[in-house]
Order: C-alpha cells, then structure tokens, then sequence
C-alpha cells in the first residue's frame, strides 16, 4: 500500500509541467550527446551542472538523470549505423547491430534497440520504487564506521572492475583520495597543499577536474587521428519495426538483461559499461545458436543495450538510499546535489520527499520520452551524425571553456580544466583509468570526515573497524578482492603440478 | 623513448612515486594524531604513503613483465603541432578572458582552431566561428543569466546602434 501512495506521489510530481520540460530536456540533450561520439554523459553533465544552477535542485537533477539515461539510448545509434560506439556502455552492440545494419536491417536494430531499452530502464524504475526505502532504513542506522567500511569497499569494487591493470586502477583511486586532500580539511579546518593559491582553499572542484579528464583530453586524442568522413547507413522509421522472429530471438535476452543489468547497476564500479559487457557474454553462452553471435543477431542487440538501461537506473539506488556514488556520472549528480544544499542520504526521502519522488517518477516519463525521441526521430539524429568532427570539436572545447569558468566566475577553474585535460591524455596514453579518480575525489572528503569521526569515536584506535559486524564484513569483503588476483594466480601455477600427479598415479 | 609498455609504465611509476613522496613530506606538517583525535595530516600521509607503495608494485611488475610494443605515442607526423597549438589556444583563451571579454575571445578562438588544426576556408571559418560565438552569447549571457567577461567592449550591445 505504501508503494502505491509513493507511486502516486511520483507521478504527480513528474507530471507537472515544470518537471516533464526539464525531464525532456534531460532526455534530448542525452540523446544528442550519446549519438555524437567523442562527449560522453560525465563531460557533458559536468558542462550543464553550470546552467543545471540556475534552476531549482528538484528540475536540475531531473534534467542531469535525463541526460544519464538518455545517452544510454543514443549511443546505440552510432553503435548501429556507424560501427562507432557513441557511449562506451554501447561498444557491444557494435558487434551485432552494426553487421544487421550491413545486412539492410538497421531499421530493426535500432528499433528493438529502444523498446529493450524502455523496457530495461522501466523495469529498473520500479525496482528502484520497491527496494529504496526499505534500504534507507537499514542505512539510517549506519555511524561513521559503516560509512568508512562501505566507501573503501565501493573504491574497491570501481577498481576491481575497471578494465586493465587492477594495480594501476587502485593507483587512480588513491591519487583522486590525495587531490581530494587539496583544499580545506573539514574536520580541523587547516588548509593543506594550496601551494598559496586562495582559489584552491575550497579544494579542487568536481565540474573542472571531469571536463578536463574526460572533455578536454577526449578532443586532445580526436584531434591526433584524421578526421575523415564517415559512412552512415540509411534508415526510414517504415523499417524501425522487427519482424515476427526477431521479436521471438529478442525476448529472452531482454528479460534477463532487464534483471542482470539493474542487480550489476546497483554495484558499486558495475554500471552500465559492465552489464552490456555480461549480458552479451551471458546469451551466446546459453544461446541454443552461438555461433551466430557477431553475424547480425538480434539477439546480440537485445540483450546488451536492455541490461545497459537497467543498469543506469539501478545505479541511482546507493546514491538515493545510502548517499554513496556507485561510479563517476552519479557522482556527479550528487556534486550537483550538494551545490544545490541537498545531503544525499537515506534521509533524503524524508527531509526531500518531492526530490526524492519527483527524481523517480521522472524516470517513468523520461522512458517513454526516450522511446518517441529514438524512433521517430532517428533521421535528425543521422543528419547530426554527418557534422564533420573538425566543426563539433571548437564547439565542444567551448561549451568546456565557458562551463569551467561560470562555476565560481574564476578565471583559475579554467586552467585547472586545462590542466587536467592534459593529465587526462597522458593517463590514456599510458594505460590509467580515469574513473577512479573522479569517484575517489568526490568520496575522499566524506571518507576522511568519517574516518576521523570513527577515530574520535574510539579514541584513535583502529579497531572499531573490526569489532563492530559490519565494517568488519565489508572490510573482509574488500580484502578478498584485492587479494583475489594474486590468488587466482597462485592456484594457476598449482594446477599444472596437480595435473601431473594425477598422470603420474 | 616511450615506444614501448615497459618505457611507460617505469617513467609514469616514477613520476607517481614522487607525487606520493611530495604528499608523504607535506602532510608533515599538519600533523597526525593528537590525544587520539587525527589530524590533518593523516590521512593524506596514508594516502602518499599508499600511492608510493603501489607506484613501486607497478614498477616491479612492469620490469618483471618486460618489453612489450606499444601503438605509436603520436598517431600522426603532425600530432605534436596540433596539440601545441589547442593548448596554446585553450591557455590564450583563460589569459585573454578578462580583457577581451567573453563574444571576442570566443570569436578569435574559433577562427583560430578553424584555420590552425584542420584549415578550413576563410569564409566557411568565419560564418561557423560568428554563428557559434553569437548563439552562446545569447544562451549564456542573454537566456540563463551567466555572469561572463564583457572585457573591452563593456556594455556596448550590437542591438543599441538601432
């Protein structure tokens, strides 16, 4: 019944005029940045979380969770039409999505593509519905010591999962902790590593240090390779429709990417990117055709952007019941939460009702916003994939320029985006992960403010944090997958030595 | 130099186990713990500390691992001039900021990547670079109310001389 009175109460926020324009918004300008490669949701929410100011927190965060599900939806376009992945959680329908469009059934990609999508991403909002309260109540009676424990494991968990170097990974993590240090220190007020600057004593601000990892640097790389023409394949909204068997091959994939995606979302580092990457391995391996994976199959559509959806939704659960960003775009968006004098947290729901409410029912809307804004339109965005990239790129740098400096009307913020646009090439050219950083620079404040608290608690000892049972578990939980690596590596070097025992009896 | 994994991974473990050692040194003199209450200085001497030892594993690693071909650090003969150049653009646009104002040190920016890193014609540059600095005047400065530079030019609007 509960849930029933928390519906209602979501769509009468979301439905108001104000918040169904700002939801729309949200959702178009997603679209648009997901369809054009190069500007991902994270460079582009930290472009509008200037403008995102001017508007109440309530249309502000609707407008930025529009954006974050929507580029979601739109990458696959580019993913489909020109084997260009427009976000990276829609690398993996490059595989299939692309060879159907080859085979004249670009049409029926893009189209289960979106209906997978609305699926996957509405499924996830009625979770969000069910699960958020009864785990804010479990997390409203967390002290600092749970805080500290759930932090570490969350830094942990982004690590373990990033592609590549684990040791590289939990470098970036530790190097966002140290940037985060910048500034002042919110328990004894000193003001630490400023190197005398006044506009530094705040500490580092989020929007700059995102646009130049991911906005600045991304043109940097760009402007390396030739800009050449692409080929875009053509469509018409006539063969946006799958046909009979391939709304069959299709069902399947989506319901279990609808399930898989929202449960990785939740995570902790999963996100979208992860889920795609699983739910495609997940269908060929219990496909009952395996090997028509990578040919054109719909299924290798279907499945991966639903679970991509999914997954973008379930994400927002630890932000909107624990107050813990599960990765970079979401922390973003409890940055802007915070500009606007708004504590995330499981109180959020009572101390922000409407917020709270308001953010949830617009993703109902922004679902079915994103289905009309996908189809019909697809020709507008195809055109807008014809802009030769030697014309989008000043625009873009742009866009960052003025975002930078509007924050605070500092001239300092711009350089420090220049800055870190070139810290953001030179950490792609030698293989780091800039995720971590951005999770680790919003967390690190909040982690040594409760870690601080836990010590204050017990007196300066360490042991709070193994006497109390959960801490304890989530501690455990992060040691085992740091150690996980080493372990997997030790038990491959026996195997081989076992298998010759064995020969040998 | 730089062509290989291994060249990479030594030169950036070095330059992050510095980074650590320059937090490690700083937080020096905040301090750590007093009467059991930490102080500023714990947590980024933790965290420096941290950061050099994980430097050193990577370092270890990489030499262990051993060389490996990288892709070419600039993808193309001309790498180099044009990411000097959008640098030096992005550094002259924060310096020219408050004295041009925002329309002309957005106007002169454009020109400037439109001719320098891909050249394109005088006209289509002109056009493209007027229309953008135009629309994003009226957007920031004239719809949402952004506080932007107005540098030399004042108050002066072009919609005042009719």
């Amino acid at each position: 019944m509960e849930i029933v009175n928390h519906l209602l109460l979501s769509f009468q926020i979301a439905l108001d005029s104000g918040n169904l324009f700002w939801c729309f918004m949200g959702c178009l300008l997603g679209t648009l940045v997901g369809v054009l490669p190069g500007l991902g949701p994270l460079a582009s929410m930290s472009l509008l979380l200037p403008i995102s100011f001017k508007l109440s927190p309530v249309h502000s965060i609707i407008m930025l969770a529009g954006i974050y599900y929507g580029a979601a939806y739109g990458g696959s376009t580019t993913s489909i039409l020109l084997n260009i992945p427009g976000e990276a959680c829609s690398m993996i329908t490059c595989l299939d999505g692309y060879q159907m469009a080859k085979k004249g059934r670009a049409g029926a990609a893009l189209g289960i593509s979106a209906i997978g999508s609305f699926i996957g991403g509405t499924f996830g909002v009625i979770l969000i519905t069910v699960l958020a309260p009864p785990l804010a109540g479990i997390a409203v009676k967390f002290g600092p010591p749970e805080y500290v424990s759930l932090m570490v494991l969350g830094l942990t968990f982004v690590t373990y999962l990033s592609s590549g170097s684990m040791v590289k990974a939990l470098m970036m993590t530790v190097f966002g902790l140290l940037l985060g240090c910048i500034g002042t220190d919110l328990v004894t007020g000193s003001i630490r590593f400023t190197m005398g600057l006044t506009g530094l004593s705040e500490g580092l601000d989020l929007v700059p240090v995102v646009m130049g990892l991911f906005g600045i640097s991304e043109v940097m790389l760009n402007i390396e390779e030739k800009m050449l023409e692409r080929e875009v394949f053509h469509t018409t909204l006539r063969g946006l429709i799958p046909n009979r068997q391939e709304f069959k091959d299709s069902a399947g994939p989506i319901a279990r990417g609808s399930v898989m995606g929202f449960f990785l979302g939740v995570l902790p580092g999963g996100g979208a990117i992860l889920a795609s990457i699983v739910s495609y391995a997940m269908e060929r391996k219990f496909s009952k055709h395996p090997e028509r994976f990578g040919t054109g199959y719909i299924a290798g559509v279907a499945g991966p952007e639903t679970a991509n959806n999914a997954a973008s939704q379930g994400a927002f659960i630890p932000l909107l019941s624990l107050g813990i960003p599960g990765n970079p775009v979401i922390a973003l968006l409890m940055g802007a939460l915070i500009i606007h004098g708004v504590t995330p947290g499981p109180l959020l729901m009572e101390t922000h009702p409407n917020l709270f409410w308001g953010v949830v029912g617009s993703m109902y809307t922004g679902n079915v916003m994103l289905v009309f804004l996908n189809l019909p339109l697809i020709s507008i965005w195809v055109k807008l994939l014809r802009v030769p990239y030697v014309l989008l790129f000043p625009v873009i740098l742009m866009l960052c320029l003025v975002g930078a400096y509007s924050i605070n009307n500092n001239i300092l913020d711009v350089f420090i985006m220049v800055f870190f646009g070139v810290v953001g090439y030179l950490m792609k050219k030698f293989e780091y992960p800039a995720a971590p950083v951005v999770l680790a620079l919003i967390l690190g404040p909040m982690l040594e403010k409760s870690l601080g608290q836990s010590l204050m608690m017990s007196n300066g000892s360490f042991r709070i944090f193994l006497t109390r049972p959960i801490p304890l578990t989530m501690l455990g939980i992060t040691f085992l997958l740091l150690v996980s690596p080493l372990l997997l590596r030790l038990w491959k070097r026996r195997r081989p030595g076992l298998l010759l025992e064995g020969q040998e009896d | 130099m730089l062509q290989t994994r291994q060249s990479r991974d030594v030169l950036s473990s070095l330059v992050f186990m510095a980074i650590g050692l320059i937090f490690c040194i700083g937080s020096i003199t905040y301090g750590d713990v007093r009467g059991g209450v930490p102080s500023a200085g714990l947590f980024p001497c933790l965290g420096g500390m941290t950061f050099i030892l994980l430097s050193a594993i990577n370092l270890g690693l990489t030499l262990k691992a051993g060389s490996a071909k990288a892709g070419l650090f600039f993808p193309q003969a001309d790498s180099p001039r044009k990411l000097s150049l959008l640098l030096g653009a992005l550094f002259a646009y924060g310096v020219a900021l408050m004295f041009l104002g925002f329309f002309l040190t957005t106007l002169l920016f454009m020109i400037f990547l439109l001719k320098a890193i891909e050249p394109q014609k005088w006209g289509a540059s002109l056009i493209a670079s007027f229309s953008v600095s135009a629309a994003a005047y009226i957007l920031f400065e004239v719809l949402l109310k952004v506080q932007l530079p107005v540098g030399i030019l004042g108050n002066f609007r072009l919609w005042n001389l009719f």
